[in-house]
């Protein structure tokens, strides 16, 4: 059945997250003690160990790693860092931040701008990298597909910050049609939105375009196509309607890829256009060094992304035949 | 003159001999064959790896360190000495390319005792201006080479013989082996790059003290621990694929022992996925750094990078008059690096895909 298929794929997501869990504790509790921690939120000069045991007692670090032996029966196991901080974090309890801000309602308040931002770059990256990588198949051999190639490598070669101090000098500063940067609520966020959204699909057209160009020319020579060409399909036809569909496991399984990049790349947009989204949630905790979202985020973008995973699996069974049938076996 | 030697410094000389026994042996097989007929064939791709072997140059100059006894806390490079006097000196705030005068109005006691804004005649030329504090942009730009070639070499340094070692065993050995290594690298790929990198230089941060070369070097590591997956998972691939070959089945029925067979039959059918894999991780990693130096997890903020320089000159945009030139400094000599990187690893697949000639 279709639905043991999706059952298993989530039965395998189990163990990557505990994985997961193991390691953001290994590397925020072992690497580095709740000490360490209360340090570098006091500050390195004149503290003293009475100053670290009352930060820990508060942000709740004082408990012991795995084994509390003054607490009763079940408590023995729960009273402690790795439950409270660790454990929880598999029903999405991400607890307080290290300022004492509550980490879920801060991400329930930042999901929305993140979303508004990487989807309509997701959607509309994958639409017009497509529609150029299939043109330039389209014109393969000629001098239109060598300048193409030619700039996408160009287009690899330059910093993705190049790409937003540029964008925002020339269409926000010297044109003036777009705020620099900044975010409201509602409609007329997308305002705000616009430039970031044209500057994250400018800056992955390189690199998209070319993989996707190599793609469709894996398909070109198989035999579906020089049949599809001779029923006398045009060249147009042939590439937009018969290649595309074949092609569709190899850009799904694609955009798992760009999935994590796609985060990498929000984090930076967000923070350089101060959208109050997860991504600038992320950067700003990092610089302030607040462990807790940190853990919290690491946990929660691999959350994500394995539930990008999963929604991909899913999606195979809708763009080809051979897996639905598969599963049904 | 005493000579210093830092950790990347001892990493830097350990790749360069490390290139120059690879090259020894390697020029006599198919694949070196094939590198110098695409050289040949097309010259754009020479002239990349000539550009790459000039920052290279740079690169090791630079990791030539030395005190001199006049100045016991000065730790100078050969290119400091070549690109003297730009290394210690500097001029009052900013200046454009080939100015003969500060951008910047200063208020200075004039020769009849009035105090005017004067803009400060420049004590050296720069031909690509200076920055903020008066520091020469196109020093800055070179001295950041060696950076961006460490971040891009040693990272592999590192993660290659775990990504070779684990790839072969779990496509070699199947079984248990091949479930564990499976696991660890869909566990490791699983957590968003940039947050485990973020999360890793967060905690280690209150051990690497101040020590930026030490920093660096940490930063290579877990550059390293986060990227070595996608190689491991293609060698895994790949060995599979060769496992089952003839040549490789032959010899394991003639007996060979497993370590003789990964050795001779399996790791030299590899190499042209890990050439490939290294020239375009080299331009990713260069890329990444100044992306890490934005984030705050990057390099040591007073060490000399592109992801530093690109960090400092980003509010000098908002300048009015605008300063455009430490920013554009920076991403050039970023551009030309990662440009050539790429033409040159398009010239290795052209080389080992036989589908492209």
């Amino acid at each position: 059945m279709i639905w043991t298929y999706i059952l298993r794929r989530i039965l395998q997501a189990i163990p990557i997250l505990i994985g997961v869990n193991i390691l953001t504790f290994a590397l925020f509790f072992f690497v580095n003690s709740p000490d360490d921690i209360a340090r570098v939120h006091l500050g390195t000069k004149y503290i003293t160990e009475s100053a670290v045991q009352d930060w820990k007692q508060v942000h709740g670090y004082h408990l012991p790693l795995f084994y509390n032996q003054k607490e009763k029966n079940m408590k023995k196991l729960t009273e402690t860092i790795f439950f409270q901080k660790s454990i929880k974090l598999f029903v999405l309890d991400f607890g307080l931040s290290d300022t004492g801000r509550d980490i879920k309602q801060a991400i329930g308040e930042r999901y929305l701008p993140s979303l508004q931002l990487a989807i309509p770059v997701l959607i509309i990256g994958l639409l017009v990298n497509i529609a150029i990588a299939l043109l330039l198949v389209l014109f393969r051999g000629t001098y239109l597909d060598l300048v193409g190639v030619f700039l996408c490598v160009v287009l690899i070669s330059i910093s993705a910050l190049f790409y937003i101090v540029a964008g925002q000098y020339l269409l926000a500063k010297l044109f003036r049609w777009l705020p620099i940067s900044g975010y409201i609520d509602g409609w007329h966020a997308i305002k705000f939105l616009l430039l970031p959204i044209m500057i994250s699909i400018f800056a992955s057209l390189g690199s998209e375009t070319r993989w996707y160009r190599a793609l469709f020319l894996e398909e070109i020579d198989k035999e579906y196509v020089r049949t599809a060409r001779a029923k006398g399909l045009s060249e147009f036809r042939v590439l937009f309607i018969h290649v595309l569909k074949n092609a569709m496991i190899p850009i799904l399984t694609g955009i798992v890829a760009i999935l994590p990049l796609l985060f990498m790349g929000s984090l930076v947009m967000e923070s350089f256009f101060a959208i109050p989204g997860l991504g600038s949630f992320t950067v700003d905790a990092i610089r302030e060094q607040d462990f807790a979202i940190v853990r919290s985020m690491v946990f929660l973008g691999t959350v994500l992304y394995i539930f990008g995973l999963l929604l991909t699996d899913i999606s195979y069974l809708w763009v080809d035949p051979r897996v639905r049938l598969e599963s049904t076996q | 003159m005493k000579m210093i030697v830092l950790w990347t410094d001892a990493l830097v000389y350990l790749l360069v001999i490390g290139l120059v026994v690879w090259i020894y042996f390697f020029r006599k097989t198919q694949e070196w064959r094939l590198i110098l007929a695409q050289l040949k064939k097309r010259p754009y791709y020479l002239v990349a790896l000539l550009i790459l072997m000039v920052y290279g140059i740079i690169g090791i100059l630079d990791s030539i360190h030395f005190k001199t006894a006049s100045n016991e806390f000065a730790v100078r490079s050969v290119l400091d000495l070549l690109l003297s006097p730009y290394d210690h000196v500097s001029e009052v705030t900013y200046s454009a390319p080939f100015a003969t005068h500060s951008a910047e109005p200063q208020v200075l006691k004039t020769e009849d005792g009035h105090f005017a804004e004067v803009y400060p005649k420049l004590k050296y030329f720069h031909f690509l201006g200076t920055d903020k504090i008066g520091r020469d942009v196109f020093y800055l730009a070179i001295k950041s080479i060696r950076t961006g070639l460490v971040i891009g070499t040693v990272t592999t340094l590192v993660m290659l013989p775990f990504a070779l070692l684990f790839g072969m065993w779990a496509g070699y050995f199947r079984g248990w082996v091949d479930d564990i290594i499976q696991y660890i690298y869909t566990t490791l790929s699983s957590v968003p790059g940039i947050l485990l990198i973020a999360g890793a230089m967060l905690s280690l941060q209150p051990k690497i003290e101040a020590d930026p070369d030490i920093r660096l070097l940490i930063l290579c590591v877990i550059l390293g621990v986060t990227s070595w997956t996608t190689l491991c998972r293609l060698l895994r691939g790949e060995t599979l694929k060769l496992r089952s070959a003839d040549f490789v089945q032959s010899a394991i029925a003639l007996g060979v022992t497993p370590l003789k067979i990964i050795r001779r039959h399996i790791m030299p059918n590899l190499m042209h996925i890990v050439i490939i894999t290294v020239a375009l991780d080299f331009s990713a990693l260069v890329l990444a750094e100044a992306i890490l130096s934005y984030v705050g997890v990057g390099v040591d903020p007073t060490a000399f990078s592109w992801g530093n320089m690109i960090n400092a000159a980003r509010l000098d945009m908002a300048r009015e008059p605008l300063v455009w030139w430490s920013l554009s400094g920076a991403l050039f000599f970023m551009f030309i690096l990662v440009f050539s990187a790429n033409i040159f690893s398009d010239a290795l697949q052209k080389a080992f895909n036989p589908k492209e000639n």
